[in-house]
C-alpha cells in the first residue's frame, strides 16, 4: 500500500524530470537565436528575450523535485559517507521533517497569496514592450512548492516505513 | 536588546553548522534551519512573521528575474557537453602525447587541461574526479612520483573555479555586485557605481593565469632538481609522430578556440555573460557532435562555415530590412544571410539528432537540470536563511564586529579570509558564496583601503580555492581519495599537495599586497 504509494509519487519525480529536462536546450537555442538575431540582423525583441525567464523559472522550480529524487541537491558528506544505512535514513526523515516540512508550508503560505494577487489584477511586464503574463511567471513558485512536497511525501513514506515498520 | 540579537545570531551560525554536518542537503537545512530561527526572532520580538512573507517577492525580483543567472544553465550545458562527449579525454592524451616525451611534461598537461576545463560544472568534485581517473593511472605507469601525481591532478582541478569563465565568478559576481551596490548606499552614495560578470571574469584572468605559470614552474623544477619523480615517456614506446600533430590539433583546437571565443567576447564588451554562453553551448554541442563520424565532422565545418560567412556578411552590410529605401546590394546580402542561417540551423540539427541518437544529448540535459536546479535551490534556502539573518538584526552585527577590529580593514578582510578558509572545508564554493559573502562583503566593502569588489571577490574566490586543496579537509582531496588506488597511501596526497597550497598561499599575498594585478585589467577593459 504504501510502496504503492511511493512509487507512484516517484514515477511522477521522474516524470518531471524527462520533461524539463527538455527547457536547457530549449533555452539553448532560443539565446542563440536572439543572439543571431541582435548581432547578424541587428533586431532584438523584448517579448523573445523575456520569454527566456519564463523557460528558465520553469526549468529550475519545477526541476527541484526531480533533483531531489536523482538525490543530487549538495550534502555536506563529510560524516554522513560514513554513516550507516539506518543513520542516512534518520537524517533524511528526521530532516524531511523538521526542515523541510516547516519550509514548505511557509512556502506555500506566502506563495499562494502572492499568486492570487497578481492573478486578480493580471499583472503585465513591468517593462512596457515585455511579456504581459507576469502572473504566470509568478506562478512558477508553485511548481517548486508544488514538485518539492510530492517528494518530500514520497520521502517521509519511504524513509518512516524503513525506520518503523521494521520494528513491528 | 542588542544582546539579544548577539545571541541569536551567533546561535544561528552555530546552529546551521551543525545540521549541516548531518548530511540534509544544504538547499534544506538552510530554508528550515532560517525559519528555526525566524521563529526565534518572532517569539524574543527581534522581527516581525511579515519579513518571512517576503520570500516570493524576494525570489521573485532577485532570482527569477535575474538576467546574470541565465548563464548558469547554459554555462552549465557546456562544460558537461565537452565532458560527456569526451573532448576532455582526448584532450587530456593528446597533451600527454605531446608532452611526454619531456620529463614532467604528463603533469604540465594535466595543469593545462585543468585550466582549459574552466567552464566545467563548477563543482569541485566533478573536475577532480575526471582528472583524477582519465591522468592518474597514465601517470603511474610511467613512474610518476605518487605524491608528485596526485598532487597535480587535485590542484590543477581546482584552478577550474578561478579562471574565468567559470559558474563559481558568475554566482560570485553576481553577489559581490549586490554586496557593493549596498556598501555604497550605506556609505551615502545613492547612485552607486555597477559592478558587472564580465569585470570579474578580467580580475581574475591575470592571477588565474599566474597560478597556471607557477604551477608549471614547480613541475618543472621537480623534473630537473628530481628527475626521478616525473620521467618522461620512453621515445620508442611513444607512436611514431604522423598524424600526432594533426590529432593533437584536432584535439586542442576547437576546444580552446570555444573557450577564447567565449571569454574574449565576454571580456570586451561585446556580448553579456549569458549570450556568450549560449555560443559556447552551441559551439560545445558541435564540437561533441563532430566526433562521432567523419560525415558530421564535415556537416560541423560547413555550418562553422556558414557561421562565418554570416558574420563577414553582417560586418560588412546594413541588414535592417525596416529601413525606407534598402540598397539592392543590401537586400541580396540579406537574402544570403538568411540562407546561410538555414543552413547553420540546419547543420546543428543534424547535430543535435545525432547526439541524440547516440544518447549523449538527453544525458547532457538531464545533467544540466540537475545541476542549474541544485545552484538554484541552495539560491533560494540561503535568500530565506539572509531574509531571517537580516531580519535579527545580524547584518548590523556583523558590520559593527568588523568595524570596530583593532587594525582596522585590515584585521577585518584577514579574520574573513580565515573564516572562509575554515568554512571551506566542509562548504563548498556555492554555499559559502551565497550564505557568507552577503553577509561579510557589504560591511568589508564600505571600509576605506579596500581595493573594491573586484579585488576582493578574486581574493576570495582565491583563497576557497586554496581551502579545497588544504590537508586534511580539503574538498579536493576528498574526491580524489575516491578515485586513486587503494594502496597509495593518504599521507603520499597530503604531501604532494602542500607545495602548490604553498604556491597559493603566495599568489594570495601577492595579490593582496599588489592589488593592480587584479584590479589593471578590468580597468582596462571596462573604463579605459
Amino acid at each position: 500500500m504504501i510502496d504503492t504509494l511511493v512509487r507512484r509519487l516517484d514515477q511522477f519525480s521522474s516524470k518531471t524530470g524527462d520533461f524539463l529536462s527538455l527547457l536547457p536546450l530549449l533555452l539553448v537555442l532560443l539565446q542563440f537565436a536572439i543572439v543571431l538575431l541582435v548581432y547578424v540582423f541587428s533586431s532584438g525583441s523584448v517579448q523573445l528575450q523575456e520569454s527566456l525567464q519564463y523557460i528558465n523559472a520553469m526549468m529550475f522550480l519545477g526541476g527541484v523535485g526531480y533533483t531531489a529524487f536523482k538525490d543530487e541537491h549538495v550534502r555536506v558528506d563529510l560524516l554522513y559517507c560514513n554513516f550507516s544505512d539506518r543513520g542516512k535514513t534518520k537524517v533524511n526523515f528526521y530532516g524531511t521533517l523538521f526542515l523541510l516540512v516547516p519550509f514548505l508550508i511557509l512556502f506555500w503560505h506566502a506563495s499562494i497569496p502572492y499568486v492570487t494577487d497578481s492573478w486578480s489584477i493580471m499583472e503585465t511586464s513591468v517593462e512596457s514592450s515585455g511579456l504581459p503574463f507576469i502572473y504566470i511567471l509568478k506562478s512558477t513558485l508553485l511548481l517548486f512548492a508544488f514538485t518539492l512536497s510530492i517528494h518530500a511525501v514520497a520521502d517521509l513514506l519511504r524513509h518512516g516505513k524503513a525506520l518503523f515498520a521494521g520494528n513491528k | 536588546m542588542m544582546d539579544m540579537s548577539v545571541v541569536v545570531t551567533i546561535a544561528m551560525f552555530v546552529t546551521l553548522v551543525g545540521m549541516l554536518m548531518s548530511g540534509f542537503p544544504v538547499a534544506f537545512t538552510l530554508a528550515g534551519t532560517a525559519l528555526l530561527f525566524g521563529g526565534v526572532g518572532i517569539a524574543t520580538g527581534l522581527m516581525d512573521f511579515s519579513f518571512l512573507e517576503i520570500l516570493p517577492n524576494r525570489l521573485f525580483g532577485n532570482v527569477i528575474r535575474n538576467e546574470l543567472l541565465f548563464a548558469v544553465p547554459l554555462f552549465v550545458t557546456m562544460g558537461v557537453m565537452l565532458e560527456k562527449s569526451n573532448v576532455a579525454e582526448d584532450l587530456l592524451e593528446s597533451m600527454g602525447k605531446l608532452f611526454g616525451s619531456l620529463r614532467g611534461g604528463l603533469g604540465i598537461s594535466v595543469t593545462i587541461v585543468g585550466a582549459l576545463l574552466a567552464a566545467s560544472t563548477g563543482i569541485v568534485g566533478a573536475t577532480v574526479v575526471t582528472m583524477g581517473l582519465l591522468s592518474l593511472p597514465t601517470m603511474m605507469r610511467r613512474g610518476y612520483d605518487t605524491s608528485l601525481a596526485t598532487g597535480s591532478i587535485a590542484a590543477a582541478g581546482t584552478l577550474g573555479q578561478i579562471i574565468p569563465p567559470s559558474i563559481v565568478l558568475i554566482l560570485l559576481a553576481d553577489v559581490m555586485s549586490n554586496a557593493w551596490q549596498q556598501a555604497q548606499l550605506n556609505n551615502g552614495l545613492f547612485s552607486p557605481v555597477p559592478m558587472s560578470a564580465g569585470e570579474l571574469f578580467a580580475g581574475a584572468l591575470i592571477p588565474g593565469l599566474a597560478l597556471v605559470g607557477m604551477y608549471i614552474l614547480y613541475q618543472i623544477g621537480m623534473a630537473i632538481f628530481r628527475p626521478e619523480t616525473s620521467p618522461a615517456i620512453p621515445k620508442d614506446e611513444n607512436e611514431p609522430d604522423d598524424g600526432l600533430y594533426s590529432r593533437l590539433f584536432l584535439a586542442l583546437l576547437p576546444p580552446l578556440f570555444l573557450i577564447v571565443a567565449v571569454l574574449g567576447s565576454i571580456l570586451t564588451g561585446i556580448a553579456t555573460p549569458t549570450e556568450a554562453a549560449s555560443v559556447g553551448a552551441i559551439g560545445a554541442i558541435l564540437l561533441g557532435a563532430a566526433r562521432l563520424s567523419t560525415r558530421m565532422r564535415n556537416i560541423v565545418l560547413a555550418s562553422l562555415a556558414a557561421i562565418i560567412l554570416l558574420l563577414v556578411i553582417s560586418t560588412s552590410f546594413d541588414l535592417r530590412m525596416g529601413r525606407e529605401s534598402v540598397p539592392t546590394a543590401d537586400q541580396v546580402a540579406y537574402w544570403t544571410a538568411v540562407g546561410l542561417t538555414l543552413l547553420f540551423f540546419t547543420g546543428l540539427s543534424t547535430a543535435l539528432w545525432r547526439t541524440h541518437k547516440s544518447g549523449v544529448l538527453g544525458d547532457v540535459m538531464r545533467s544540466t537540470l540537475r545541476i542549474s536546479t541544485m545552484i538554484y535551490a541552495i539560491l533560494i534556502g540561503a535568500s530565506l536563511f539572509s531574509l531571517v539573518f537580516r531580519g535579527i538584526g545580524g547584518d548590523e552585527i556583523i558590520e559593527d564586529m568588523l568595524h570596530s577590529l583593532p587594525g582596522g580593514q585590515f584585521t577585518a578582510i584577514l579574520l574573513v579570509m580565515v573564516l572562509m578558509f575554515v568554512l571551506g572545508f566542509f562548504l563548498d564554493f556555492i554555499e559559502i558564496t551565497f550564505v557568507v559573502v552577503p553577509v561579510v562583503a557589504p560591511a568589508l566593502l564600505a571600509m576605506d583601503g579596500t581595493y573594491g569588489p573586484i579585488w576582493l571577490g578574486v581574493l576570495m574566490a582565491m583563497n576557497l580555492q586554496t581551502s579545497f586543496l588544504t590537508p586534511p579537509f580539503g574538498f579536493a582531496l576528498f574526491y580524489l581519495r575516491g578515485v586513486v588506488p587503494e594502496h597509495v597511501p593518504t599521507t603520499a596526497i597530503y604531501k604532494g599537495v602542500m607545495p602548490f597550497v604553498l604556491i597559493q598561499v603566495i599568489a594570495l599575498v601577492v595579490i593582496s599586497l599588489f592589488p593592480e594585478l587584479v584590479t589593471w585589467l578590468p580597468n582596462k577593459l571596462f573604463h579605459g
